[in-house]
Parts: C-alpha cells; structure tokens; sequence
C-alpha cells in the first residue's frame, strides 16, 4: 500500500517573484495528462464515498451561495465604512496580504472570492472520523481547469518560499492511482480531476479516494450509516449542514462533559439540566445553519420521553408539555429569558442532582433562605408556592427622578405566578421586609444611607418598595439612582425588580393581557437598540473595563469601544430558544441585523 | 471581615537579621569611604565615573521604574540634573492624570479592592511622571491603610489623591491631611473620639509610624496628643469635627503647654528634631539601601535639608538622587526590587501592556497588591519579600509577560522591540536590564538564548529573557 | 517503596551534576548532607474545622437527656449515634471516623478549650494558633515555633495546602513554611525541559562574589525553591497515589499530602483548612455534610498510608477554634460557644475516648466549661511525637496530656 501512495516522485520548482505562507485554503493541482476514466466525477455524491466510520460530518452544498451572501451582506458595506476597518485595512500587515491577494489574482486570473467559489462549487464537505483520529476536506469545483491553476499557484509559492529561506520543499508530488497527491507528512492532498481531498491520515485518504474511483460498497459509505441517516431526517438540509455521532464520541470519551448528564452547578443546571439528560442518551445531533439577510441556527438531538430522568420532570414539565410564559416586554426592554421551570422541584431534588459538596452548600444556603423566610421551608413551602413557568428581564431606565449616576444599570425583573396568592402574598411581602431590614443593619453599620420601605396599592395591585431618599450626599448617586427593590402582587402575578419603574411597567402589561404561554420550553431574547442604548449610557464604564483587561491607554480604549458600540448598531435582535418535540429536542437561535442605516 | 486577621499577623516582626551575613569582599564599600557629609555632596561625574547609561538606568530603577533603552538615551543627554528635575516634576502627567481620574470614578461606584490596585498599576505603567507615581507608592507604605477592611474604593481613592497631590510636595500637608482622612481613620478604629474617651489608637501610630519613630516620645505624649484630637469623628462617611466632643483644656505636649487642637498639636509633633531624621531614614531605605545600617549620623544631612526647607520632600529627594554615595558602585543592586518595582518595571521597559487585573493577582500572589498593605506598618520589604513560592512566581510573572499570547508589545513584537533598544548582544541586555555585572560565565550561558549573526526572532528574545529573570541578580534593584 | 528508591537516584544525580560543574557553593552541600530524611521523622499533619464546630453533635452524649433537652430539633437520635462507649458516641456521618476507631487510630479528645474563652472567630483562632504564647515575635505561631527547633533544612519545613491565607499557626519570619495552592501552581514555567531545568539550576547555582549578601540570600532561597518544585513536579508526574479518596476539597487535598510524603520529602507539618462550620442557622443538613467530608477524607488518608507502610510515620490532628452553645437557637442552627472535642488520627493511640464529656449542666454562661487545655494536647503531641521538649513552644505550665503510647 505504502508503495502504490508513494509513486513515482517529482519535485515541483517554478518560479514566482515572492513568497508566501500557505493560505486558508491550499489545494494541489499540477499539470499533467489526465488518466483515462470510466466514473464521472459528476456523478459522485460525497456522502457516497467518506467511510461509514465517520464520525462528523459538516456540509456546505453550495459553498458559493453563501461566500456571495456574505460578501453582498448589507451589513459589508457599512463595516467599510468604519475608520477601525479602514485603519485596519491600512496597516502594514493588511497592505502585505492585499498585496499578495493581488498577486495571486493575477496568476490565476480570477479575483479571490471567484477562485473560492470555483473550487467548491459543487460543494465543501469536512469530515471527522473519531476510530481513526482522521479528518478529511473534500472538494469539487467547477472546472479541473480552475482547480489546477488556484491549487498550482499555491503549491508553487509555499515551494518557492522554502527555496528562498534554505528549506526543503516540505512536500512531495506523488501519484496514487489516479490521483495526483502532494505529501506534506503531516497531511496529504490529493486531486482526481475536479474533486480535491486533504487528509491527515493515508490510510483514510486512500480509502476515501478508492471509492470515489471506484464506488463504495453501498453497506460501508456514510449514506448507509444509520445514525446519519436518523441525522438527516432531523434537520434536512442549510447552507452549512452538521452531522455528529454522539455515540461514537461518547465511547471514545471525547467531550466526555457533554455526557456526563449533570453539570454540578445549581444555576447551570436550571439552564442546561434537560439538555444534558437528553445528550447523556442521545446516539447523534445534526444541526444547520441558514446565512441570508438573517442568521438562523437550529440544532437537533433524537429525545426518547421515556430514557429522561424523572427528577428533570422540574424542567421539561410532566408528559414534556412545560411550556414557557409568553415574554412580557415593556418599553426599553433589553433582554428577557422565560421558561418553563418548577423552582421547588429543582431545589428539591438537590441529592439527585448534584454531589455532595454542592448539595452541603445548598443546605446551606437553604436554612439561611428559611429564616428570611420566617421559619417556612424554602423549597417546599416557598418556591413550592410559585408555578413552574418564570420570567427574568432586564429594561432600561430612565434617571428622570433622580441624580445622575456615574454606573447606569438597567432595571432587573423576575416575573412568577403563584399558586394561591392569597395565603402566601403576605409571607413573601413580609420575607421581603426583612431582607431589606437586614440591608439596612448592613448599610446603617458602614454608615451608608438606608431604605425606607413603603406599600401601597394601585388597582388590585400590592406594592412594597424600598427607596433611598433622594437628597442624599454625592457619593450614593449609584445606589439611589439604580435600586428601589419593589415586589407585588397582581391577580396571581409575583414580580420582584430592582427598580419601581420596572414594577410599575410590569403591572401595566400583566393587567392587559392574559396569561399565555409559547411554544419553546426556554425562550431567551435580546433587543439589540435597548442594549446598544444600555451600554452607550455606561461607555465610560467599559473604557475603564477595558483599560483594566487590555492594559490599554485611554485613546486606545476609548476607540476600542468605540468601535464595539458602532457594529452594536447593526445587531437588531437575537433569539434562542429551547423546543421539545415529541422525538426531537431542537435548540434555534437567530440574529437579525438593522439593514437600513 | 479578614481585616483583623491581616492586622494579626501583620505584627509579626520582620527584623533584618545578620544571620545570612558572609565576610566582606576585599574592596572597601564606598559607603566606608566616604564621610556622611561627603556621601551626600553631589555626584561630580568626571572620565572614572562617568554619567553613562548604567547611572542613568540606575537612578530610573530607583526614582521611578526603570525605563526602556529607547527612553533612556535622552535622560543620559540631558544629564543627571536635568533628568532629577524632570523625574521630580509633576507637571508633565497633568493631562494623563485627569484621564485616569474619569476611569477612578468609575471604579469609586464599586468596592472592588483589586479593580482599584489594577488601575494603580496601569498608572504606574503608563504614567509621564513615573517617579511620582513611586513616591505616591512610598507614602502609601507609609501611612499605610487596607482596603480589606476600610472596604471602600472611594476612601481608598481620597487617600490616594492626597497622596499623590501631596507626594513631592510637604510632609507636614501629608500629616494634616491623612489625619482626617476617612480611610485612614476608618482603618485605625479612630471613627470616634470623645473628650471622656480618647481614643489613643490614632496619636500613638502618627508618633510610632508615621512621625518620630519608637523612643522619641512618651505614653504621656501619646495620652496628650489624643485629648488633641478629641472631637474629630467620621460620620456617615465623611470627616467631622465634633466641638462638643473636643477637650479644650490646656495639654502639655513634647513640653509646651496649650489649648492645643489637632493641627496645632501635629506642628508641635513635627517641630521636635526626630521627625525629620525619621523621615530621612525612611527615605533612604526606600530609596538607596535595604541592610545598611543607618545611623543618625548618616541620615542627619537629609534630615537637615528637610528641615531647612521646612519639610518639602523635592530637596531632599534632589539632595539623594544626585548624591555622591547613591551613585556609588556598590549602591547598585543594594536593594531587593518590591513585586511592583518588579512587575510595573518589566512591563515599561518591553514597553508591554497586559491585563491589569491579571497583573494584580500576581502582586497579591508576590505579596504587595498596591491599596492593600498587611498592616499599619506598611510593607517590610527586603528580604521579606523572597521566600521559596515568591521566587518562583516572580520568574513565573515576566515568564507570563513574554510568552503569553495576550501581552501587546508598543513596538509590535519581542524581536522588534530588540532592534528598537540597539542591543548589541545578550550580554548588552543583562547590563541594561540588571543592576549588577554578571560573572563572565553566565553572559556565556545566557548568550546562547540569542546567538549572534542572525535576525533576532521573537521566541529568542523570550527565552533570554525568561532566564535573565530566574537569575537571582534580577532580583536587585 | 519504589518511591523511596527513585528518590535516592534522584538525589544522586543532581549531586553528580553539582560535582561535574565544579564550583560548589557551601549551602548546597549543607543542603544536600540533609537532603535524606531519616525514615523514622515523624509528621504532623494539621486539619483546622473552620467556623466553629458544633462538637455536642460531632461527639453526642446520647445518654444524656440534657442533651436531647437543649437540642430539641437538631439532635442526633440515639439509635443513629455511633457509639464509642457508653456515655458518647460519633454522628452518623462519621462513619470514616468510627471505622478509625475500630482500628484503635482514634482518639477523641473531649472538652478542649482555654480559660476565659474568646467567642469571636479570629481572636480564638489566634490563640489556637499562637498558644497565647507570643513572646517569640520571630516565630510567634506554634508549630513555626515547632519547625524552628526542628531545624530541617533540605526542604520547606512546613507546607500549607490551599487557597487562603497562611495559618498564623506557621509564622516564622527565619524559615518561612511554602503555601501551596495546588501542586501544579508551584513550579518553575521557563524550566521547560529537563534540559532547561539542569542549565537554569546551574545558572542559580553559579559561585557569585560575596560582596552582595542581599544576592546570596536570594541565591539561597531560589536554590531551595527550585529543588522542591523540581521535587514536586517528579512527584506529581510518577507517583499519583492510587488509593480511592472522596471527590472532595479536603479529600483531595489529604491525598497530596500523601503523595508528598510517599515521595520522601523531608517536611514534617502539614496543615489544611475546612470551612464551613459557622452554623447559625439550620445547621442539620450541612452540617452532616461537613462531618462527612471531614470523616471520609481522614479515613482514606489513613488507609492510604497503611498501604503504603507509612502509618506509623503521621499523625493528624484536627481541631476548631470553638465548639458551640449547648442551646441550640430559633433558627435550628447554634451560636458561638466554647469547649469542644479535638481529634487524633495515629495508629499509636492509647485509647479512643481521652477524658470526660463536660457537664451539659454546670455551664458559664451557657457554655461547656473545658475539661483538658489544648496546650496540653499540643504539648502532647510535641513531646511523644516530633520529640521536642514542649515549654519553650508551649509554655512550660502545659504538662503533655496522654494521648498517645509513649515511644522508646
């Protein structure tokens, strides 16, 4: 086998002016009489000819389709627009590799993009097989023309640039069969007419390449692997396309966290619980990305109802039918996360969950819980009278009423419904007392101003808040501006925030509509212009950040923000969010841009 | 909450011992040579005792945080005079220090202890005027206050204003100030005073610490000087003076008699001759030698200077830094570099930038995070800095800083940065970089990290300069 | 046993190296006459119960009514107590400890405290630490005073695993103990290669003039740094213990040290901490964990050891800087108090229970009267285990307390 890859050798020498490192994309192709063929290249499905042993699979059918979305992107243009992406396109490294970029358009006559686009035209395909440590790039272009003139000028550069610095040439051109191979040792690339591979492995690439010469038995190709097959039914198809077997990562303990069920973190594990009960089962996931004006990616896992753990019923609901509460997103809302959890479920299946040292320290936390809660058991007796379904958001404020603060922070909310308002209203209104009681002893001890708590009631609304007086020294501005800590009550609605003004938000919109849910388990949104505003307001605030993390002076720093605040103009909004299907769990997330400026 | 626990083990007494004392070399110290009075004339360069580059580096190493061979070409220019002026003078960080003021504000909002000692450190980096920042640094050690229990981020910050404003300027400002200084009062219990009550917590370290030095005053003193400050309080996080709580009968204080106050006691306090030779012996250790001893016959003529010119620092630190004694041969590398001098000093002299909060771990880990200080008595310092896990990580820090992927190099990479300085070889970096000379056999050794006739690359400079920092002589300062 | 072998070539070779270099500077011979420590050293390892300790239900007279009186919901009822004899017995979470005591290797010390007790954390702590002893500025914590008189000098005397800050118990400003925050933490990045390692070392190594004392102590003192990193780093490449610790902070924590002493080094303190003992407030559940964690990591340890012959070598011993008040409060947990048990681990105790319960009725103020002095204990351990005559450490009023067989 050895002596069929490594054929008759030859070294490849041609001349050009100057060097070069081998760029993103390195492709072989020389000059040479075509074998004689009997299959057509054209004819060739790539699932058809990678090994049934592959493990992952990332397919890009249409590669050209989507560098042409990418490039057209409206956002491109207004990214030039930018001084950061003009200065960056100025510097001396971003002129050397203009400058090769315009060499290597003229050689092989073809700008970048549209050399790009020739050589993966009918596809770019990666492949990962976990049994023998191998990858595989596959390729087809359009023309064997064009693939032999990109690949020919690259090759001939990284040959001319070891010339010039004294090295070998760190590949050799070989033949196998009909393929023409370039040996770099550490991985091959191989061409049979418009089809290019790059592998790490021989082996591997000369199995890949014998069944596109001759065909694969139809048992040991990809396309006959049951798991792909499963992973094609679940997402069908995108502009990029993933395939995984889990199972066979699984078993060669690769990415061994992903299986282990259980994260060991109590907040952790109220985000991602479910998904990893399902993942600890779940034999492969397929997922795809769509890239046009929008970004949506979606990724799937096959869910077996009857192989989740019974303690995650606190997140998926009984049947899998928990449902998250329809967002409530008041004016200047920034970010809102709404899902489907039983609180007192979560809690109270802490033994089950988690090990011992996160169990002892949520005891801990329990019985310091249970006395603010006045005796009553945190997780039964508390979180027991909240129903599953909760929502978290975060709004911007105004700082109309109050001194300017040198830190604006959004407003927080968390948003419930109780079971039985009525008996339980008091013992949280009276819970929330004492926290800000203890607050005070803690603030009146370092001589800090302290809060005066106040209840009244607005409709059929219960309010209590706590509220620093405004006409306190300078100094506190950041306390009195951002924090009113309110909770009420409306109907059967519990909302705890940081601010009044949120409350009061709130309870207008929990008195207009009627409870409903969405069709995600877990729904988690951000609105790109409150954000953008959120952070403008504390522009200072990140300069100092980023001093501090980079090390910068303030002139650097100042730009870097900048910057950082320009492209948050073009982000509109994102979205993810968590849904379970009868025998899917699919987890889609999408980013919209502002397309007008 | 751990504020009692550092003040605990802070008063564990870090003597200098001699145990580790060998038999003297066979040429006499300069030190020896010289009279007192004679030691601090002032440095007249001539042929033997040039004003080079090795002074240049060693008055920047120890006024400030040395310097990049870049930098210091125009300071071996201008000469010794002119660059003691120029170190001394505030004026040229005027514009930078109120950009850092804006980013102070921010960190004031919070209570992030670490945050602040990073943002010190970034000063310390980048600042115009290095050499204040370092004095800003001394009087921190000094009238030492930690954030671990004042807690506060702007007490800490109000000090260290009055710090910085005060650093080269009046010693007696800097008293009167830090006595109503909230972190400081904070820190020493010292939030109540009444006149049934004194709290002598206060007037006992500004007589033991901060002034005269233990055996230059009385408990009597000490019971007097706090009936003075009766009535100054700190309520709701700013100082008071509580008349109602003030004695305003007649003390007796360092033998004159009075109804003195606070300030008046304090001018009392500094008249008395201790004080300005305590300051001048601190001084001096701070800034010329850790192990000589001082006795008051060498401090005296810097202690006269300060008293002459009614305790402004800038003549004094003018009379040492340009003194016969400080730049004597044997004066380089009489000092063990504080993690700060060590940490701000390799970052300005690669002129690299990385992150500060990474940095102040490292110092914490190193034992002097700036805003934290063990105790009162601010930081030993010499040998106390060294121990078996300090070394290490002190190689393990400048290790960080040229090999990891995050540091950001001013002149874009190690290599250019190399050519920028004009280092001849690796034996012309170690004399640039290190206080003493290096036995001939180790330059052999080290030469082999950067061998000479070929382009320098940046992986070699990071490996000459991860071994000049495990040699012990990096140490030094 | 392979253990000790490799260490011997080791050792040997880095001295072969020293005489093919030529200059050897006279520390390092010093050093390396004492780099082989004598099998017989004994060990001290040192667990600190941080927070206070609730020692009535850690050891429980589940015979006395006055107990199940004052802890009216946090008692341990009788059928779960783990009877030692009696009168006491463990709480049931300490299971590895009455495993311990089956095999005669523990001894429960009970009633420990001090006159005139200090009910606030740090000031207890530091007379724990210090044994009120302070006269000895240099050294003022007790076992910096303990290594002082030991004088061992090839490696750190003492060695503090983990992330606080380091127990004044070990503050000697002559021969400061090494604080460890994990055993990767504490080694030399540029020291690549073995290669690099030897030429660095031999650059440190390197004969300097003795003009610069300041430079011949930090040649010293990186000499010393730089030998235990290298050791540390060999240990923690060949000889991972295999023996099964609990997945917990203190497990793991035990386990190094175990690792440390299989390797040979010639430290004879350790000291760890386990926090978490504060319990105001339903105190039940976390407690029991804490008890568990304690009792299972000591348990393993001990085993460890045993299979590995070096039993006889180390003993534990833990303590906390105050027990708790007899009553317990509103809130189900219990406040600051005085007098509690100290624990023992070492295969050469006279017996399990060592002295009385204190009355649950003759109280001070509420609080446990102390029964046996912790210097006592201290001095105990001074004088019939590192063998070093207990007053100048302890104060000469302290008479050891039996704990322990006396030895030849």
């Amino acid at each position: 086998m050895q002596a069929l890859w490594f054929g008759n050798s030859r070294r490849l020498v041609h001349r050009v002016t100057l060097p070069l490192v081998l760029a993103a994309v390195s492709v072989v192709v020389f000059p040479l009489a075509l074998d004689a063929q009997e299959r057509s290249p054209e004819q060739i499905e790539f699932d058809q000819i990678l090994p049934d042993t592959t493990g992952l699979i990332v397919s890009i059918p249409h590669p050209d389709q989507v560098l042409d979305h990418l490039l057209s992107h409206p956002i491109r243009d207004d990214l030039e627009k930018l001084d950061a992406y003009q200065s960056a396109l100025n510097s001396p490294q971003a002129l050397q590799g203009k400058l090769l970029l315009g060499l290597f358009e003229s050689q092989v006559g073809m700008t970048w993009p549209e050399a790009i686009k020739s050589i993966t035209r009918h596809g770019l395909y990666i492949a990962g097989d976990p049994d023998h440590e191998a990858f595989a790039v596959l390729m087809r272009a359009d023309s064997e023309t064009n693939l032999r003139k990109v690949a020919g000028t690259l090759l001939n550069w990284v040959a001319k640039q070891a010339e010039d610095e004294g090295r070998e040439v760190p590949f050799e051109i070989r033949d196998y069969r009909d393929f023409k191979v370039a040996d770099f040792g550490v991985f091959i690339m191989a061409r049979w007419k418009s089809w290019l591979l790059i592998s790490n492995r021989k082996l591997h690439a000369k199995q890949i390449a014998d069944n596109l010469l001759d065909g694969a038995e139809t048992d040991t190709n990809l396309a006959s692997a049951n798991w792909y097959q499963q992973a094609r039914s679940l997402e069908k198809t995108g502009d990029v396309w993933v395939g995984v077997n889990l199972k066979s990562l699984r078993e060669r303990n690769i990415a061994q966290e992903l299986f282990r069920g259980t994260t060991d973190d109590a907040a952790a594990e109220l985000i991602l619980g479910g998904i990893l009960d399902v993942l600890e089962d779940s034999d492969l996931a397929a997922g795809q990305l769509n890239i046009g004006d929008r970004i949506d990616l979606s990724i799937s896992v096959p869910l077996a109802a009857d192989k989740i753990r019974s303690v995650r019923e606190y997140y998926f609901g009984p049947e899998l039918t928990g449902r998250a509460p329809q967002p409530i997103q008041p004016d200047g809302w920034i970010a809102s996360l709404t899902s489907y959890r039983d609180l007192a479920g979560w809690w109270l299946s802490k033994e089950e969950l988690f090990e011992e040292r996160v169990i002892a320290q949520l005891a801990q936390t329990d019985s310091q819980l249970s006395t603010i809660f006045g005796g009553l058991d945190f997780g039964e007796e508390v979180l027991g009278s909240v129903q599953p379904g909760v929502q978290i958001l975060a709004v911007q404020q105004d700082f109309e009423a109050t001194p300017e603060p040198d830190v604006k922070l959004p407003s927080f909310g968390l948003v419930a419904r109780l079971y039985d308002p009525a008996s339980v209203r008091s013992r949280f209104k009276i819970a929330f007392q004492s926290l800000i009681g203890f607050i005070n002893i803690e603030l009146g001890q370092q001589g800090q101003p302290q809060l005066e708590l106040d209840s009244d009631r607005v409709g059929d609304a219960f309010i209590t808040t706590a509220r620093y007086l405004i006409d306190q020294p300078d100094d506190y501005r950041l306390m009195i501006a951002n924090f009113s800590p309110t909770i009420a009550f409306q109907d059967d609605y519990l909302i705890i925030s940081s601010t009044r003004q949120l409350a009061d938000q709130i309870l207008a919109e929990v008195r207009q509509r009627e409870p409903a849910t969405v069709e995600a388990n877990t729904l988690a949104l951000i609105n790109g212009a409150a954000l953008k505003h959120a952070l403008k307001q504390n522009a200072e605030a990140l300069i100092a950040q980023n001093m501090l993390e980079q090390g910068n002076d303030r002139k650097t720093a100042q730009q870097q923000i900048d910057i950082f605040l320009r492209l948050l103009d073009f982000a509109k909004s994102a979205a993810v969010e968590l849904k379970v299907h009868p025998n899917r769990l699919n987890l889609s997330g999408s980013l919209e841009f502002n397309l007008d400026e | 909450m751990s504020s009692k626990r550092v003040t605990g083990t802070a008063r564990i007494e870090m003597n200098r011992s001699n145990r580790w004392t060998r038999r003297s070399g066979p040429r006499k110290p300069a030190w020896q040579e010289l009279s007192p009075e004679e030691a601090w004339q002032p440095f007249q360069p001539d042929g033997q005792n040039p004003w080079d580059e090795r002074r240049a580096m060693h008055l920047m190493r120890r006024a400030a945080f040395g310097c990049s061979r870049h930098d210091l070409r125009p300071i071996v220019d201008q000469g010794l005079d002119a660059t003691v002026d120029w170190l001394l003078d505030e004026s040229s960080a005027v514009e930078f220090d109120r950009q850092m003021e804006q980013t102070a504000r921010i960190l004031a909002t919070g209570n992030d202890g670490k945050g602040l000692a990073a943002w010190w450190l970034l000063k310390m980096v980048q600042t115009p005027a290095p050499a204040i920042e370092k004095l800003t640094l001394f009087w921190h050690g000094h009238f030492a206050t930690s954030h671990a229990k004042v807690q506060r981020n702007k007490a800490m910050l109000d000090q260290y204003r009055l710090l910085h404003q005060h650093a080269a300027g009046n010693f007696a400002d800097l008293v009167h100030g830090i006595s109503r200084d909230i972190a400081m009062l904070v820190y020493l219990d010292s939030t109540d005073n009444r006149k049934t009550h004194p709290n002598e917590n206060y007037a006992r370290e500004l007589l033991e610490l901060f002034c005269l030095g233990i055996g230059n005053y009385t408990e009597n003193d000490i019971k007097q000087l706090a009936r003075c400050f009766t009535g100054w309080e700190v309520r709701r996080g700013r100082f008071r003076f509580n008349r109602f709580q003030h004695d305003g009968g007649t003390k007796t204080l360092f033998g004159q008699t009075g109804n003195f106050d606070g300030d008046q006691a304090i001018d009392i306090v500094l008249q008395q001759p201790a004080a300005a030779r305590f300051i001048a012996r601190k001084l001096i250790r701070f800034y010329v030698w850790d192990e000589r001893e001082l006795t008051d016959e060498w401090v005296e003529p810097i202690a006269t200077t300060l008293r002459e010119n009614q305790f402004e620092i800038r003549p004094a630190l003018r009379q040492i830094f340009t003194s016969r004694i400080f730049h004597a041969a044997d004066t380089r590398g009489a000092k063990i570099k504080s993690p700060v001098e060590l940490g701000v000093g390799v970052l300005r002299q690669l002129r690299a930038a990385i992150n500060m909060n990474e940095l102040a771990n490292r110092m914490q880990e190193l034992g002097q995070l700036p805003f934290h200080p063990p105790s009162v008595k601010g930081w030993d310092g010499g040998r106390t800095w060294i121990n078996a896990a300090t070394i290490l990580s002190r190689a393990n820090l400048v290790e960080h800083i040229v090999r990891s992927g995050q540091t950001k190099f001013a002149d874009g990479d190690l290599a250019a940065w190399y050519q920028e300085s004009k280092y001849n070889d690796v034996a012309d970096l170690a004399s640039h970089w290190l206080a003493v000379e290096l036995a001939p056999e180790i330059i052999r050794e080290l030469t082999r990290t950067i061998p000479a006739g070929q382009t320098v690359t940046p992986n070699q400079v990071a490996s000459a300069m991860t071994q000049l920092a495990v040699l012990p002589e990096f140490q030094l300062n | 046993m392979t253990t000790r072998r490799t260490f011997i070539k080791n050792s040997i070779a880095s001295s072969a190296l020293i005489s093919l270099s030529g200059a050897v500077p006279h520390f390092l011979l010093r050093a390396s006459a004492a780099s082989l420590p004598s099998s017989q050293d004994s060990i001290l390892v040192v667990v600190q119960l941080t927070g206070g300790n609730d020692g009535l239900n850690t050891v429980i007279p589940y015979a006395n009514d006055e107990y199940y009186a004052n802890r009216f919901t946090l008692a341990v009822g009788r059928q779960r107590v783990v009877k030692l004899d009696s009168n006491v017995g463990l709480h049931p979470s300490l299971e590895g400890l009455a495993r311990l005591a089956e095999n005669n290797a523990l001894a429960v010390i009970q009633g420990v405290g001090y006159p005139n007790p200090n009910r606030s954390h740090f000031e207890s702590m530091d007379l724990w630490h210090t044994a009120h002893h302070r006269h000895d500025s240099r050294a003022p914590g007790w076992l910096g005073r303990t290594f002082g008189q030991l004088g061992t000098r090839s490696d750190v005397p003492a060695i503090h695993l983990g992330t606080e800050t380091q127990p004044l118990a070990l503050a000697n400003a002559d021969q400061p103990a090494v604080s460890i925050r994990s055993l990767d933490n504490f080694r030399l990045n540029a020291a690549r290669n073995q290669e690099t390692r030897r030429r660095l070392q031999r650059l440190v190594r390197q004969q300097r003039s003795d003009a610069n004392q300041l430079l011949g102590f930090i040649q010293e003192s990186e000499s010393i740094a730089l030998a235990t990193s290298e050791r540390l780093e060999s240990i923690s490449r060949q000889q991972q213990s295999t023996a099964k610790y609990p997945y917990t902070t203190l497990g793991q924590k035990l386990k190094n040290i175990a690792t440390l002493i299989a390797s040979g080094l010639a430290t004879r303190i350790y000291y760890v901490s386990l926090d978490g003992f504060d319990t105001h407030s339903n105190q039940s559940e976390a407690h029991a964990g804490l008890l568990r964690e304690f009792g299972d990591a000591l348990a393993a340890f001990h085993d460890d050891l045993t299979v590995q012959g070096l039993n006889q070598r180390v003993a534990v011993m833990a303590f906390s800087e105050f027990g708790r008040r007899v009553r317990e409060n509103a809130s189900r947990g219990t406040d600051h108090g005085t007098a509690a048990p100290m624990f023992i681990v070492s295969d050469n105790v006279r017996e399990t229970v060592v002295g009385d319960h204190p009355s649950l009725t003759d109280l001070d103020q509420g609080d446990l009267k102390h029964q046996i002095d912790y210097r006592s204990v201290y001095a105990e351990l001074l004088e019939n285990w590192m063998h070093l005559p207990a007053g100048p450490i302890v104060g000469d009023e302290f008479a050891p307390h039996p704990i322990l067989k006396s030895q030849s």
